[in-house]
């Protein structure tokens, strides 16, 4: 029974990074063509028509979708990734440029196993913990995955056997490195606010309004610029800010290739955004609402509410990403190591001091 | 080196310590994916390769301290080593170009033979060690190495040899900083004059 239930919820933990992952990917489209007063995709599924009166409610579902753009980003962009040339610059192995997206991406859905997706529930007697690894340090796996990501983006530059992905590259690493050290205090931070490292228990613990939030206001704002930082997107995306090295890392990769990296960058993106309504915004907690505890519909209705908060978070970080203009090298560098690690280390201080005086 | 994880599997019946000890498939499979990056490091003809085989190496490692009932050494194993310490490697590697051909090629036996007496020194060390230290096995019984036990004991018995080690780490990065800092002095000059 257990194990049958781990077996779906592997199945359910995938298919909940694929669809957080590519519903980013629809929503930074068409809420990237709203913001910039354009249409965007819009072509996909206007060609359906028919006289046939039991098709013309499909089509017309079709169509709808076809306008919203759900078609092109869905279907026809990965079927154009997979049917294109897969270019290999001259003088690389195969393995090692192929080995670059996975790395970029395979961690990052590994992280996914360790988030708690609802409160526990009971059914036909027996108690379930929706989460796939409940293992005692969540976030701490997090952040160990987070960090082997760096490698698949410095492997991908340098299989690129070009300057401009070489420079993407390091800059890429660089970025990500001097992130992470405030990223990791500030996770510390949380980890002694609430004296567990588990994110089921975390979440737990807020139970009642005692939300992250209220508790650590600046530690949100620095984990929030820490990980957009860390997802090399928003006004952090100088490894591959175009105009100066031309896509970056990801230069000379094409068709499916390409498309992986935009998938793990996106499903980076879910698992950030994951660890804030975990951390910060009480993962499942309603506001003013007590659900009852072990019941399969309070389990339901806590997975709706945390589902919303998440989308909310990755919707909100595409509009900065689409609203704010490019940082200027130093001033990344500055704002890293100058501003955000002194800040995360004081309030640790501070909070270590509130909790054992 | 990995013989006391194996008789540790034995000792678990005796006291109550939860998931300490690995499965034996996983074990083997593993050991063979271990030694096989290690010798992979040293003698694959890329430097690159070497650092990839470094990482996978040590994330290994990771996945027996997660065996070994410490989710946690595993994840700052990860953090720390294959995280942050290798990407530093791989950074230079990236940007050195070094081909090492050149200096290999004419006495490769010899080199290989040499690696191979130490290899097998090392080894037979590390055999040695682990059947004459009869507490070896005993001491991954005693000790659950969750969380909690691993700061208390750093902060209360390994007080001195952490602070040490924390001294030397700040030793040497001071001397990095001292070291660039010389380095780029004419270079902050030509840039505030630009500027």
């Amino acid at each position: 029974m257990q194990l049958a239930f781990t077996f779906i919820l592997a199945a359910v933990v995938l298919n909940i990074t694929l669809s957080i992952a590519s519903f980013c990917t629809w929503f930074e489209r068409k809420g990237s063509a709203l913001i910039q007063n354009r249409v965007g995709a819009n072509r996909a599924g206007s060609f359906f028509y028919t006289d046939n009166l039991l098709l013309k409610p499909v089509l017309f579902v079709l169509r709808i979708l076809g306008i919203l753009g759900v078609i092109n980003t869905l279907f026809c962009d990965s079927v154009k990734g997979i049917t294109k040339e897969d270019f290999l610059p001259t003088g690389v192995s195969q393995f090692m440029h192929s080995l670059g997206p996975f790395i970029a991406v395979f961690p990052i859905f590994l992280a996914f196993s360790v988030l708690p997706l609802a409160p526990d529930f009971t059914l036909l007697g027996q108690v379930f913990r929706p989460q796939l690894v409940p293992v005692e340090t969540g976030v701490l796996f997090v952040l160990a995955m987070g960090s082997i990501a760096v490698y698949g983006v410095a492997l991908s530059g340098w299989t690129g056997n070009n300057k401009y992905s070489l420079l993407g590259a390091l800059r890429a690493s660089a970025q990500m490195i001097s992130y992470e050290l405030a990223l990791g205090i500030s996770f510390v931070t949380m980890i002694v606010t609430y004296d567990t490292m588990n994110l089921y228990r975390m979440v737990e613990a807020q139970q009642g309004g005692y939300w992250g939030i209220f508790l650590q206001p600046i530690n949100f704002v620095v984990l929030f610029i820490a990980g957009m930082a860390e997802t090399k997107r928003g006004p952090f995306d100088l490894p591959e800010s175009e105009s100066e090295i031309v896509a970056g890392y990801f230069t000379e990769y094409s068709g499916m290739k390409f498309l992986i990296f935009w998938l793990g960058e996106f499903a980076e993106i879910g698992l950030f955004s994951f660890l804030l309504a975990l951390m910060f915004f009480g993962g499942w907690n309603l506001p003013f609402i007590e659900l009852p505890k072990l019941t399969w519909w309070s389990s339901l209705i806590g997975h709706g509410v945390l589902i919303t908060k998440v989308l909310f978070f990755c919707m909100l970080q595409i509009v900065i990403r689409w609203s704010l203009p490019r940082f200027r090298y130093d001033h990344l560098m500055n704002l890293g190591w100058k501003y955000l690690l002194p800040l995360s280390l004081i309030n640790l201080l501070v909070t270590a001091f509130v909790i054992v005086f | 080196m990995f013989l006391p994880l194996i008789s540790s599997v034995k000792l678990s019946n005796v006291e109550p310590v939860t998931h300490i000890g690995v499965p034996l498939p996983i074990f083997v499979i593993f050991a063979i994916l271990l030694v096989s990056t290690a010798l992979g490091v040293i003698l694959s003809r890329q430097l690159i390769h070497s650092v990839l085989f470094l990482v996978t190496n040590l994330l290994g490692v990771a996945v027996f301290y997660a065996f070994l009932g410490s989710p946690f050494l595993a994840s700052v194993q990860v953090t720390l080593y294959a995280g942050a310490v290798v990407v530093l490697f791989l950074f230079i590697v990236m940007l050195l170009n070094i081909k090492f051909d050149d200096f290999l090629n004419k006495s490769a036996v010899f080199y290989y033979s040499l690696f191979a007496i130490v290899f097998l020194l090392a080894y037979l060390i590390l055999v040695n060690l682990t059947f004459s230290d009869p507490n070896s096995p005993k001491v991954l019984a005693r000790f659950t190495p969750t969380t909690r036990e691993i700061g208390e004991k750093l902060f209360t018995i390994y007080a001195l040899p952490f602070e040490i080690s924390s001294l030397v780490l700040l030793v040497a990065m001071v001397a990095a900083v001292m070291l660039t800092k010389k380095k780029n002095k004419k270079h902050n000059i030509t840039l505030k004059k630009t500027s």
